[in-house]
């Protein structure tokens, strides 16, 4: 799935989280950007209900991840926004998340795109910005 | 007597708690090194965690005048954390309680914010509803007994609050933590200056914050560096009345749907002022801990550990931390 | 006296208990494969009570602690040093911390038949933890000839030749840039050679040497220093 969208309600935008995801497999990792309250864990919940996760899927600010089992891969949830250069965390930080078996959304991942490509392979990049009230322009490469 | 040990964000907390729940020592060393990064850094904290709690475990025995060998049950916050956080914790804690070969009760830091209130008020029955809302969590409970198995009735489906307090802070320019920078700009503002969303309509016991982050950035958005100077008082105490009411307003739901006649608050923003001036306003009874049994602090772990089944000697050696609250809220159903 | 080391700097999980009057160390030790996470949380204290359990002691028969304070993996370090920290604060046992590059070198040196001796740990991210000394230079806790740096492996390899002379490289960090460090000719063993793990044997050795200090001192040695920025504020502001 790739290409410009346009967002009207956060259900729509969980849709398009959702036919990303459909995609997906197993080892993808899944960048996504945008600023505060664009949605970026909207489309990411729409992506895990699209995968079978039915449980909350909440902001993974404050643990740097979630991982969601269960569903057709296991899921990771990881938030960058706490963090000044992943380059000076421990190399394994995120070694529970990004693995082989799940499928992985990277929230805030701009400021360590370097180092996230030197572990891993980007399947996609997704690009959330306000349009207005709940209006979104949602960019997938 | 319970030594407890919690690291699991960014404070170094150790505390001495007797069997009865008598608070003997509640040391809380905060890092303090954190506000330059607008959050947490892992590494950072972790670092600082290993060079200041074995000096905290040192002043919780000081200052509750006791030896380790008047220690009987060693506890520590297992998760959910940062991971790199929660292991300096642990290690420490299993070390101390090999050395001495005592028993170990690892305890869920949600449980420990619940157990607060049984610690602040000895008079606390079940059962009561209880509000924790910090800055990773955010969920209302039932609490039908003092173990881990309250049962969550609600919880947020975007943000947790504290996390609506430190990214709109961040939003106004201001520094982390963002709950006391708010609430400080917020005493010089106008509460009802802004109309921000508190997602009233939402049915149900759970919680969002991610429309009400978005409302504020768009009023940030358009206004002019001046302007926003000149309302930036009245836009945080507008942002803040918005956290409060939404989470009174389903306290009030659950208070009336449960029955219950009690009610209990935890978590870092439950040390908010306007929150717990609103909540007192409600009718039930309320505990209210002081602010340092509200935000993280060891003292709660310790009193959490009477409630749980600690493992004997040898058997917490291989033990292990976790990240996330699945295994709290699974307890839960 | 009986010494009590370990280290958790590197994969392994390695426990050791040496008698200084006596027999040759009890080693205990966990070394998963290439590619696996480390199992330091769940092993290191259930190690060395076993050690303890094997000696037939308690902790009143330990007279020091050594703890391998690194440079390796910074979760691993931590777990390793908060233990001894607490180990003996608890039972008032006298700790020192003992680099793991200097026990590399120091275990290697019988073996080195005269080389200089360079320890490597993988410091990940493409880069190497490195230290070397000229012959039965670590165990005798002479300076290092290479003080201890973090460098990409082609760095370390324009060092060694700088430095001259023939070296033998030890380390899961010497198997993994094998080929730059062999280029740069020095010996690597073969992967499966056991001078490429970190032995808490030779940590003992080290500490009984030692001059046990102030806990409060004994710290990991990161050899990276987090220098973290703001940058998720400057991407929001405004």
């Amino acid at each position: 799935m790739r290409g410009r969208f346009e967002s009207s309600a956060a259900a729509e935008t969980e849709a398009l989280g959702g036919l990303l995801a459909s995609g997906l497999r197993a080892g993808d990792v899944v960048l996504v950007e945008g600023d505060l309250g664009a949605g970026k864990t909207t489309f990411v919940r729409g992506a895990c209900r699209a995968l079978g996760i039915t449980a909350p899927v909440t902001s993974p600010t404050f643990t740097i991840g979630q991982l969601y089992p269960g569903g057709r891969a296991p899921v990771a949830h990881v938030d960058l926004y706490r963090l000044g250069s992943l380059a000076d965390e421990e190399p394994d930080l995120l070694a529970d998340y990004l693995r082989a078996d799940t499928v992985a959304f990277v929230e805030w991942p701009s400021a360590h795109e370097r180092e996230l490509r030197a572990i891993v392979a980007i399947a996609a990049r997704v690009r959330l910005q306000h349009r207005g009230g709940d209006r979104r322009l949602v960019e997938v490469s | 007597m319970i030594l407890a040990i919690e690291t699991s964000c960014d404070d170094t907390c150790a505390a001495v708690v007797t069997a009865t729940g008598e608070i003997r020592s509640n040391v809380i060393s905060s890092q303090g090194i954190h506000d330059r990064y607008g959050g947490v850094v892992p590494e950072i904290a972790s670092r600082h965690h290993l060079e200041l709690v074995g000096a905290a475990v040192n002043d919780a025995l000081a200052r509750a005048g006791v030896g380790l060998d008047e220690i009987q049950l060693v506890a520590v916050t297992q998760g959910p954390g940062l991971v790199a956080a929660l292991l300096v914790g642990l290690s420490t804690a299993k070390a101390v309680a090999a050395a001495r070969r005592l028993p170990l009760a690892p305890v869920d830091h949600l449980h420990g914010h619940v157990a607060a209130s049984f610690l602040a008020d000895p008079g606390l029955e079940p059962p009561f509803l209880a509000l924790i809302a910090s800055g990773g969590h955010t969920f209302l409970a039932r609490v039908d007994d003092r173990g881990p198995g309250y049962a969550v009735l609600g919880q947020t489906l975007d943000d947790a609050a504290g996390e609506a307090f430190d990214k709109g802070a961040r939003l106004l320019g201001l520094g982390y933590p963002g709950g006391p920078a708010l609430e400080r700009l917020a005493r010089d503002g106008d509460r009802e200056a802004f109309e921000f969303p508190t997602a009233a309509r939402m049915r149900g016991l759970d919680f969002s914050f991610a429309g009400l982050k978005t409302a504020l950035l768009y009023r940030v958005r358009e206004m002019d560096s001046g302007e926003l100077q000149r309302r930036r008082a009245d836009l945080a105490a507008s942002y803040q009345r918005a956290i409060v009411e939404a989470l009174s307003i389903r306290v009030e739901r659950a208070l009336e749907q449960t029955g219950l006649e009690r009610l209990a608050i935890g978590g870092g923003v439950a040390a908010n002022g306007p929150l717990r001036e609103r909540l007192t306003g409600l009718g039930a009874r309320i505990s209210v801990p002081p602010i340092q049994l509200c935000t993280d602090n060891a003292a709660m772990i310790a009193g959490a550990a009477r409630d749980v089944v600690p493992l004997p000697f040898p058997e917490y050696l291989d033990l292990d931390v976790y990240a996330t609250g699945e295994r709290a809220l699974a307890v839960a159903g | 006296m009986r010494i009590l080391a370990f280290d958790t700097a590197t994969r392994s999980t390695a426990v050791a208990l040496l008698d200084t009057d006596g027999a040759p160390a009890l080693e205990l030790r966990d070394d998963p494969p290439p590619g696996s996470r480390p199992r330091h949380t769940a092993l290191l204290m259930a190690l060395t009570v076993r050690a303890l359990d094997e000696h037939g002691i308690d902790w009143d028969g330990i007279g020091r602690i050594g703890v391998g304070i690194g440079p390796g993996t910074f979760t691993g370090l931590r777990i390793g040093v908060a233990a001894a920290r607490a180990l003996s604060a608890a039972r008032g046992i006298p700790l020192t911390g003992v680099s793991t590059l200097r026990s590399l070198a120091s275990a290697a040196e019988r073996a080195a038949g005269g080389s200089s001796v360079l320890a490597v740990i993988d410091a990940r991210r493409g880069e190497a933890f490195a230290a070397g000394w000229t012959a039965v230079g670590a165990g005798s806790g002479a300076a290092p000839s290479l003080a201890a740096c973090a460098l990409p492996p082609g760095e370390l390899a324009g060092r060694l030749a700088g430095l001259g002379g023939d070296w033998l490289a030890v380390g899961d960090g010497a198997v993994a840039f094998r080929e730059t460090l062999e280029r740069a000719g020095a010996r690597v063993p073969a992967d499966d050679d056991p001078l490429h793990l970190v032995s808490a044997g030779e940590h003992c050795r080290l500490a009984a040497r030692a001059t046990p200090g102030r806990i409060e001192e004994v710290l990991p040695d990161y050899l990276r220093a987090p220098d973290a920025r703001p940058a998720a504020a400057a991407a929001t502001a405004g």
